[in-house]
């Protein structure tokens, strides 16, 4: 997976020699960006064309560090979710750490409860569900989303005590975020002078340079991050910047208007949650109906209880056919549903109310007594009332029955 | 009952070899599965495959419970995958939790059941897990909400495997109950397993149709 054959990177220069990407977007062309918000507060899922991040932010109370005494902590983790451990996640992670802490974007201040003892712990936890180029860019926005998303317990300090609220008690508060920044990629074709902008996973692979800009929403630069062998000029920088920061605004603008349709869906409780989007081509729902057809053994509770009336054979025999299954439920014979029988038994139905007791001590050499029956014995069953075949011998069918003890 | 039980999509997840992304009601999971693979020389095995799950909560750090689940899926999947075919290699099913509103166990089994099938692994058979709840008056409820699993008595997590005859798998219990019960209880599970059956029948019908 992570390694690219030789002729793709040939036919990929190639194209980048004549200034064409192989998915037909232009060099500035931003994928479809897709975020959800899951139920709980926080949770993200963010698509940018098939890379998927999904992220979770969630808060602790902790102690601060020595240094900062009156600061809350802010705490970014990636991890990839497929068990691929040839990917490594640690540049990723530093910068996005980076690129978070030190532009002071969450208002840590804001985060401390008693200075010295506890402050909020903010973690961010993101899951890379799918690598497809421009991982980082889309932590960012995953990042982003979810701290915007998120909101931590309303807590009261009383000299001594500390008590947190639970979301029923009081409502949430949302962190206080100063300014919004957001990563953009550029791949670097340096040869071909060849800047593109959001890199599928190919292209990621094969360019020779990659330049992260972090810009945020009001156009000032949070972090530049140069990764490759090529030199830079000057011009060159500035014109990505430049680029970097328009796209911040779209993609900051983005994100919050998915919040906002977000807290809208949630007044008007129509909110859905994280689940598959099912289309035509994709995907499948199941709906569980109410009434299931019960096939196979009977409850224990019918073989526990005792017989005590003997029955004797009328009218009401039901001579059973290859393809019936017989079950039984609240007492009552149905027939249910019409599976294949392996054996050809013949069987007897016995309406239980219908018949009348009968003197006769019921155990004919017709009948099969069944002391156990198995879990995964698919023969049917009758239930729990003994089947005699009357005083006289029977003449009309050589049945063989089967009898719950 | 729930109008909409199951959702799914497969292929979901790029980098792996099969994977699954599931929302039961309200619970949603995704799993992906890579494999067989060459394992660590102190993993190998001579004559099987090992099979390795490893359960992701949402915001990272998991608990003894979570690990207990784990055990849970690991034996599962182990028993349905025909390990034999494999050895020397091992297979990793990650399973990463993105929302919990209950039943999370049979979501999670549902769920790599069918990553397993995504990503044509041999199995002997498949399986489903339905939970169910009881409440105080004896009733049993079947893939019940939080509330109903937060008031009831006790509380089930049974699958069966796809065999025509009856084979229960795996059962997980808590709470008390009486043995009637619980065989009651495993007739209703039994009969929703076949609509879940079904389910996994017609997903794999239609991932060949539009792939």
């Amino acid at each position: 997976m992570n390694l690219i054959s030789d002729c793709e990177k040939n036919f990929l220069l190639e194209a980048a020699s004549q200034k064409i990407r192989l998915d037909g977007r232009q060099k500035d062309e931003y994928r479809k960006l897709n975020i959800e918000f899951g139920l709980d507060w926080g949770n993200c899922l963010v698509t940018l064309g098939t890379t998927r991040v999904f992220a979770q932010v969630s808060c602790e109370i902790y102690q601060p560090n020595q240094s900062r005494p009156n600061e809350g902590v802010l705490q970014i983790s990636a991890e990839l979710a497929g068990d691929n451990k040839l990917t490594d996640l640690t540049k990723i992670n530093q910068i996005l750490e980076r690129f978070y802490k030190g532009s002071k974007c969450v208002d840590l201040e804001a985060l401390c409860i008693i200075a010295e003892e506890k402050v909020w712990k903010i973690k961010v936890d993101l899951s890379v569900l799918n690598m497809d180029g421009n991982t980082l860019g889309c932590c960012s926005i995953a990042t982003l989303a979810a701290l915007m998303h998120f909101r931590y317990p309303d807590v009261v300090s009383t000299g001594e005590k500390v008590i947190v609220y639970s979301s029923s008690e009081r409502d949430p508060i949302p962190l206080s975020l100063h300014h919004h920044p957001v990563i953009t990629s550029f791949a670097i074709f340096e040869k071909y002078d060849f800047i593109i902008l959001d890199p599928s996973f190919l292209e990621d692979k094969v360019c020779d340079n990659k330049l992260s800009i972090c810009f945020n929403n009001h156009r000032e630069l949070c972090g530049v991050d140069i990764e490759g062998c090529a030199c830079l000029s000057q011009e060159l920088l500035m014109k990505c910047s430049n680029q970097a920061a328009t796209i911040a605004v779209v993609l900051v603008d983005k994100i919050k208007s998915a919040i906002q349709i977000d807290i809208k869906k949630r007044s008007s409780k129509s909110i859905q949650g994280l689940e598959p989007s099912i289309s035509e081509e994709c995907g499948i729902k199941l709906s569980l109906s109410d009434k299931f057809n019960f096939v196979g053994p009977l409850t224990q509770e019918n073989a526990n209880e005792k017989i005590e009336e003997i029955m004797e054979v009328d009218q009401s025999i039901v001579k059973v056919t290859t393809n019936t299954a017989i079950t039984k439920c609240h007492n009552n014979l149905n027939q249910v549903n019409t599976t294949k029988k392996e054996q050809d038994d013949k069987l007897i139905i016995i309406d239980p109310e219908s018949t009348e007791s009968s003197s006769n001590d019921g155990t004919d050499s017709d009948v099969q007594l069944i002391s156990h029956y198995s879990l995964d014995d698919r023969r049917t069953i009758i239930g729990n009332y003994i089947v005699s075949d009357g005083d006289d011998s029977d003449d009309s069918d050589n049945s063989d029955v089967v009898i719950l003890d | 009952m729930n109008e909409e039980f199951l959702k799914c999509r497969l292929g979901f997840i790029g980098n792996s070899d099969g994977s699954a992304y599931v929302s039961q009601c309200k619970t949603t999971v995704a799993v992906s599965v890579v494999g067989p693979f060459e394992p660590k020389s102190s993993k190998c095995l001579y004559d099987r495959g090992t099979v390795d799950v490893t359960f992701r909560r949402k915001t990272g750090s998991i608990t003894v419970h979570d690990k207990m689940l784990e055990g849970i899926m690991q034996s599962t999947c182990e028993e349905a995958l025909i390990v034999e075919q494999y050895p020397r290699t091992s297979i990793a099913v990650t399973v990463q939790e993105m929302q919990d509103r209950g039943n999370l166990l049979a979501t999670c089994l549902n769920a790599s059941c069918l990553a397993l099938m995504d990503s044509g692994i041999s199995m002997h058979h498949l399986f489903a897990a339905i939970s169910c709840a009881i409440t105080d008056s004896e009733e049993i409820i079947l893939n019940p909400d939080e509330l109903q699993i937060n008031s009831s008595v006790a509380y089930f997590t049974l699958v069966f495997s796809s065999s025509e005859s009856r084979q229960l798998l795996t059962s997980h219990t808590t709470g008390k109950f009486s043995h009637s019960i619980y065989l009651q209880c495993m007739d209703k599970c039994f009969a929703a397993t076949r609509e879940v059956f079904s389910f996994y029948e017609n997903m794999i019908k239609k991932q060949l149709i539009y792939c």
